[in-house]
């Protein structure tokens, strides 16, 4: 019976091959028919190589969270979180700024870490400075600023304080997990008894799992990114913040729907460096790879509307204030 | 055992994607959506796609009890098991849409388009405008005059570095060194981004230069008749962080000439006013129409540190 069902597989798996070779051939005839207009194909390759960017950490991302899901039980984050709200943000703001990541590959981590009793805080704790700093972002910083060290520092600076300030605001009004649904129904004392490598099938299945329940808000976000840098013009954008707050809110604007990586975006902040002042430009930096149009909707596929919304305003809220302070001091 | 539709749907799309991605890798066509640096890590997710597509595969002929993991209505996000329709077709066709795209539509080349939307003469006044800080703290004499002996000059030689741009220190201190020394200056493609950042940020030193160099053609609405940027693309990861560097140029009877060609020109420094900032900016006296160089963009240098 076995060997049977492992026959099937085999055919199934060489079926589709088949299939989708065919496809490939189909599509390569089918190009010359069809005729769109030239901004629909550069839109295109604007929203596959954001896509084609973003899979890697997306795909390591899941990865993680099914080794999480797996490996990690809900003892081990009990004994490791303290008990302390305040120690508990500080833990998690400091894991994130050591942990290397981006801003899309980051989310399936935090909810699988949620899931898993990891408190509400916490976990935005570490979802915001997670993306934010890490060795690769500091080093495009520095490199993208002239070799300038200060505007670096001043953005792993101003971030983490933002992080911790919005963590602890979230520590007061958010009790449960917020996930979509309730975390606690998962099925981790299932995979206690499994030997090693049935372990991994498990990590590997649960995180296909993932990658489709991330996949249609990672490619909605990268479409309409896409979009916008095809048929908005950031000249316009740009006329509209001239006044010290009206700049630093057209420099948020433009960090959320042009949603980049947070290890691409310092070049293009410095190609604004001389037509705005310094506080639009760092709240450019530090609001990117917090909040943007990508890891919104990624953001809608593990956490309640409410939540997410109110997660978006505090951080917009929170940016916006700190950069009028550091306006003040530059 | 029992064939499951969905299962086999979630299979096929991750094949998908592995074999869209792995051609793209075989064909080099990749290098049109990110920067050659990136190239290993995107082949470690298409090999993860692979992987993902195998452990996918055990899932479409299940066993009648599936003991592996729970199923049913209590778990937190959905296996696929749950009933066909209409809402599951659009989400595997919107999952199914960037394989569908990209082999559907055309590879081409970002263009003016592209450029008119991400304010390219706005960066480009951003960066002259570096040149007026840098200059105070600039101790003048750096480069005297007995300094500027003749240095031979590249012939825009076929870069070594077309898909990557790393280099070494000494390499990238080399070429700063000749930059500073040569009367006429080469803008290939490994140092186009460092020689564009210096030439803007030193603009007085190099007043009078000439400069050679390769791009496309590019125009703003209120640009005058013979003026037009010859620039090209500057790619930090992926198109979507691309931004425009080169230089304003002026040739008298331009207005002929159309947007997105690709040109090979040479022409002097001369610093004017544009929008009420000095910067650069190219008198033509030689160009050629030329094809589209191979690879289109240009990347900012990574220096090696081994």
């Amino acid at each position: 019976m076995f060997s049977l069902r492992q026959t099937f597989i085999e055919m199934t798996g060489l079926l589709l091959l088949g299939l989708l070779i065919l496809a490939v051939a189909i599509a390569d005839s089918l190009q010359q028919f069809i005729q769109l207009p030239s901004a629909v194909y550069q839109m295109n390759m604007i929203f596959l190589s954001i896509l084609i960017e973003a899979l890697p950490f997306v795909l390591i991302g899941v990865l993680i969270a099914g080794l999480i899901q797996i490996f990690i039980t809900d003892r081990h984050i009990e004994r490791w979180i303290p008990k302390n709200r305040f120690a508990a943000i500080l833990m998690s703001c400091i894991v994130g700024a050591c942990f290397p990541a981006c801003e899309c590959g980051i989310v399936p981590i935090v909810r699988r870490l949620v899931s898993k009793g990891v408190p509400i805080y916490a976990g935005a704790g570490f979802l915001l400075t997670g993306p934010l700093i890490n060795p690769l972002v500091i080093l495009s910083t520095y490199m993208a600023f002239g070799n300038d060290a200060r505007i670096a520092f001043w953005r792993m600076g101003t971030g983490f304080i933002i992080a911790l300030a919005v963590s602890l605001v979230i520590s007061c009004f958010c009790k449960n997990s917020q996930l979509t649904v309730p975390a606690k129904l998962s099925c981790i004392q299932n995979h206690g008894q499994q030997g090693f490598l049935e372990k991994l099938i498990s990590t590997l299945k649960h995180s296909v799992d993932e990658f489709f329940s991330m996949g249609k808000f990672l490619i909605l976000g990268a479409l309409a990114a896409a979009f916008f840098q095809t048929y908005v013009s950031t000249e316009d954008f740009a006329a509209a913040g001239t006044g010290p707050a009206s700049s630093i809110a057209v420099m948020m604007g433009l960090a959320y729907i042009l949603s980049l990586c947070s290890e691409a975006d310092a070049f293009i902040a410095a190609s604004f460096s001389n037509l705005f002042p310094a506080a639009a430009v760092m709240s450019f930096l530090v609001y990117g790879p917090m909040l943007d149009l990508k890891n919104t909707l990624m953001m809608l596929s593990v956490f309640k509307i409410k939540f997410v919304v109110f997660f978006s305003l505090l951080v917009t809220a929170a940016v916006f204030f700190a950069m009028l302070l550091f306006q003040q001091f530059t | 055992m029992k064939f499951h539709l969905q299962q086999a749907i979630r299979a096929a799309i991750l094949l998908a994607f592995t074999i869209f991605l792995f051609r793209l890798h075989n064909t080099k066509e990749i290098f049109k959506y990110i920067n050659p640096q990136y190239e290993l890590l995107s082949q470690t997710g298409a090999f993860l796609f692979l992987v993902l597509f195998l452990t996918q595969l055990h899932r479409i002929w299940a066993k009648e009890s599936c003991s592996s993991c729970c199923t049913g209505q209590t778990h937190h996000h959905d296996h696929g098991d749950g009933r066909f329709s209409l809402k599951k077709l659009l989400f595997y066709a919107l999952i199914f849409l960037p394989v569908a795209s990209g082999s559907l539509l055309p590879i081409v080349s970002l263009d003016s388009t592209i450029a008119a939307q991400k304010g390219t003469m706005l960066s480009l006044r951003n960066d002259a405008m570096n040149s007026r800080k840098e200059s105070e703290a600039n101790t003048p004499g750096e480069f005297s005059e007995n300094d500027q002996e003749e240095v031979p000059i590249h012939d825009l030689p076929p870069d070594p570095n077309l898909n990557s741009n790393d280099m070494t220190k000494e390499e990238y201190e080399d070429w700063m060194v000749q930059l500073k020394k040569t009367d006429q200056i080469v803008l290939n493609d490994a140092v186009y981004s460092s020689y564009y950042q210096e030439i803007n940020t030193q603009m007085e030193h190099f007043n009078g230069k000439e400069i050679k160099l390769q791009g496309f053609l590019y125009r703003e609405h209120d640009f005058k008749p013979g003026q037009f940027v010859i620039g090209r693309f500057l790619i930090t990861h992926c198109l979507a962080d691309s931004s425009v560097i080169g230089f304003l140029s002026e040739l008298p009877d331009a207005e002929t000439l159309k947007e997105d060609i690709w040109v090979e020109a040479t022409g002097k420094v001369k610093i004017e006013t544009y929008d009420g900032v000095s910067m650069p900016v190219l008198k033509i006296n030689n160009w050629k129409e030329i094809t589209q160089p191979q690879q289109p963009y240009v990347y900012p240098v990574t220096i090696t540190v081994i």
